[in-house]
């Protein structure tokens, strides 16, 4: 079951449903995420964005069919589904006193018996994604007195520590500074290199999304495009993104040759 | 930051918690020498020790223990700092079942329902009604918070009912009914106990089951599936735990207010700690001593008078739930 994980969409389209019908956000929408890939979500604010990512985790009800290895969510039991994917958010209140190896300790919760109780295996791997994230000094320390970007690396340890093959992080390198937004996509990028894990990961920063992603969900113009990175460089593509925006429209323009001028 | 070691803390609040009881005992209309409690060759004593003391220290353990236990899960569960047990309605649910009985019987004549035991039935029937139709409520809401609302709602029905059953009732039934709000460990005796504690044993099953998912719920986030986790399942005995813990507790020696706010802050803030494998015990011991000290403040010395117990929680309860407020442990560390 977990040898082949890939994400297929049929007529997929993202948006909220009322009691009588669903209001789309989206066009209807098919693909096929192979496995072993980093996928990277770009799109504006308010694209839709998080959105996607919580009905890919199913969180929220989407039009259209959603299968992974064949399986709709649905079918899949609680504990199937979270030894299948893990999951990364953006928003955690976490409870006073709470340290940074406990809430790495979330993640193993699947793998724990009934009182939750942590093996050596357990405690390995905490400490096995503890250091890959550069967090094992951190352990010890309370997570709400740790820094955004430390709170997101502890977060990303996480679920690094939850062994899914297939993960998805909301924004992960929002708070980060600039060598860790681009260690942490590079780290994304070995696991699924070498682990053969499918990561999809939401992001605003194009350059590491350029340097790293193996392909691109684009949400523009309540559309979704899955494109290769590469095609992301392409005037058109970054066209979409801009186009659209209640900004005026000289600054559209700024904006345009900026990018086309880097490239 | 320095911390305690787990042990050392247990071991300091049980010997607390010793200390407390076995003073606890001494302590009454007539003083008891504290060292020769359990050897005393005068009979008078010896049944006043086993017949009324040693039954009102079991009592306030175990109050003390349910109310904080109970306390701590709601905190968790709502992840808020001033829920306590009560926060659901399971109270008004009982205080509604008490008056239901002591008014109601007054004005349709049938007095026999005022007794001790018919009083503790419908305080055990309104709060479990009140958790069944909560459960009812978990079943169909999306949103954890709107149970909170739909609690306090039912609490303050509850409430306005038995306003205006003691509108209509005589003043002695008034008294009556006012004087169990006030709560009481004093008429608990010992079959009552032991219903209390198979009532707390099997809610402490549930809480068991729970720590878990409890230990999950400090991430402080709502979605528990991508754990694998059952978000609704573990909703439901959380409910279901504290519940039981609350409205026995409350059957048996009326609503006592403060301590299940109170005593999780206390064991949060002296084990540094978010997990329940921690704060259940501590909360439970720490809940215990308080109630023993609360319960020896309620005599006044040198007379035989003794105060209304919810009058003393909230004497000690209210400055620190100030405190709380305006000290909100530094920026919710």
């Amino acid at each position: 079951m977990i040898s082949s994980p890939v994400i297929e969409l049929v007529d997929f389209q993202i948006g909220y449903r009322s009691k009588t019908d669903f209001c789309s956000l989206t066009s209807p929408f098919s693909a096929k995420l192979p496995k072993g890939k980093l996928i990277a979500i770009v799109g504006t604010n308010g694209a839709g964005k998080t959105t996607l990512i919580k009905s890919l985790t199913a969180q929220i009800s989407y039009n259209g069919s959603l299968y992974f290895n064949g399986k709709t969510p649905k079918s899949y039991s609680v504990e199937q589904w979270a030894e299948l994917i893990s999951l990364v958010q953006t928003h955690y209140q976490v409870q006073a006193f709470t340290n940074v190896f406990d809430v790495i300790a979330k993640g193993r919760t699947v793998h724990t018996n009934w009182l939750g109780h942590l093996s050596e295996k357990d405690n390995e791997l905490i400490m096995l994604s503890a250091k890959k994230l550069g967090v094992d000094h951190l352990l010890e320390r309370y997570f709400n007195q740790l820094s955004d970007g430390e709170k997101q690396r502890v977060l990303v340890a996480m679920a690094f520590a939850q062994s899914s093959p297939i993960m998805f992080f909301d924004e992960p390198t929002a708070y980060l500074d600039y060598p860790h937004k681009f260690y942490l996509t590079a780290l994304m990028k070995s696991l699924c290199e070498n682990e053969d894990r499918t990561i999809v990961f939401s992001s605003h920063d194009l350059e590491v999304v350029t340097k790293y992603a193996d392909l691109v969900l684009l949400i523009a113009q309540k559309q979704i495009h899955l494109i290769d990175t590469k095609a992301l460089m392409d005037a058109s593509y970054i066209n979409l993104l801009i186009e659209g925006q209640d900004i005026p429209e000289e600054f559209k323009k700024e904006l345009y040759e900026h990018w086309t001028k880097k490239q | 930051m320095y911390r305690w070691p787990f042990i050392s803390v247990v071991l300091i609040i049980a010997i607390l918690l010793v200390l407390a009881f076995v003073l606890n005992l001494s302590i009454g209309e007539v003083w008891l020498n504290p060292f020769q409690l359990f050897f005393s060759e005068n009979l008078q004593s010896a049944i006043l020790i086993s017949e009324f003391r040693l039954p009102r220290a079991i009592a306030a353990v175990l109050v003390g223990s349910a109310l904080s236990l109970s306390g701590l899960m709601m905190q968790t569960l709502f992840r808020n700092p001033i829920a306590g047990p009560y926060v659901l309605g399971i109270s008004s649910g009982s205080v509604l079942g008490v008056s239901l009985v002591i008014l109601g019987g007054s004005i349709f004549s049938a007095e026999f329902l005022s007794s001790n035991s018919a009083i503790i039935i419908a305080a055990l029937v309104g709060g479990l009604a009140m958790m069944f139709i909560l459960l009812m409520v978990l079943k169909i809401i999306k949103d954890i918070m709107t149970l909170l609302i739909v609690g306090m709602m039912f609490g303050a029905f509850a409430t306005s009912v038995s306003s205006i059953l003691q509108y209509f009732s005589p003043g002695f039934q008034v008294k009556a009914f006012v004087l169990w709000t006030f709560g009481s460990l004093s008429k608990v005796d010992y079959p009552q106990i032991y219903w209390m504690i198979s009532f707390i044993v099997l809610a402490l099953f549930f809480v068991v089951l729970s720590l878990k998912g409890l230990n999950l719920l400090t991430l402080g986030t709502s979605q528990l599936e991508q754990f694998g986790i059952k978000t609704k399942r573990l909703h439901f005995i959380i409910l279901l735990a504290t519940a039981l813990l609350t409205s026995s507790v409350t059957a048996f020696c009326g609503p006592i207010g403060f301590i299940g706010v109170i005593v999780p802050h206390i064991s949060k803030k002296i084990l540094k700690t978010s997990n329940h494998w921690r704060l259940m015990p501590v909360s439970m011991m720490i809940g215990a001593f308080i109630m023993l000290v609360s319960e020896m403040l309620t005599h006044l010395p040198g007379s035989g008078m003794v105060l209304p117990i919810n009058s003393v929680t909230a004497f000690i309860g209210i400055p620190f739930i100030l405190w709380i407020l305006f000290k909100p442990l530094k920026n919710e560390i």
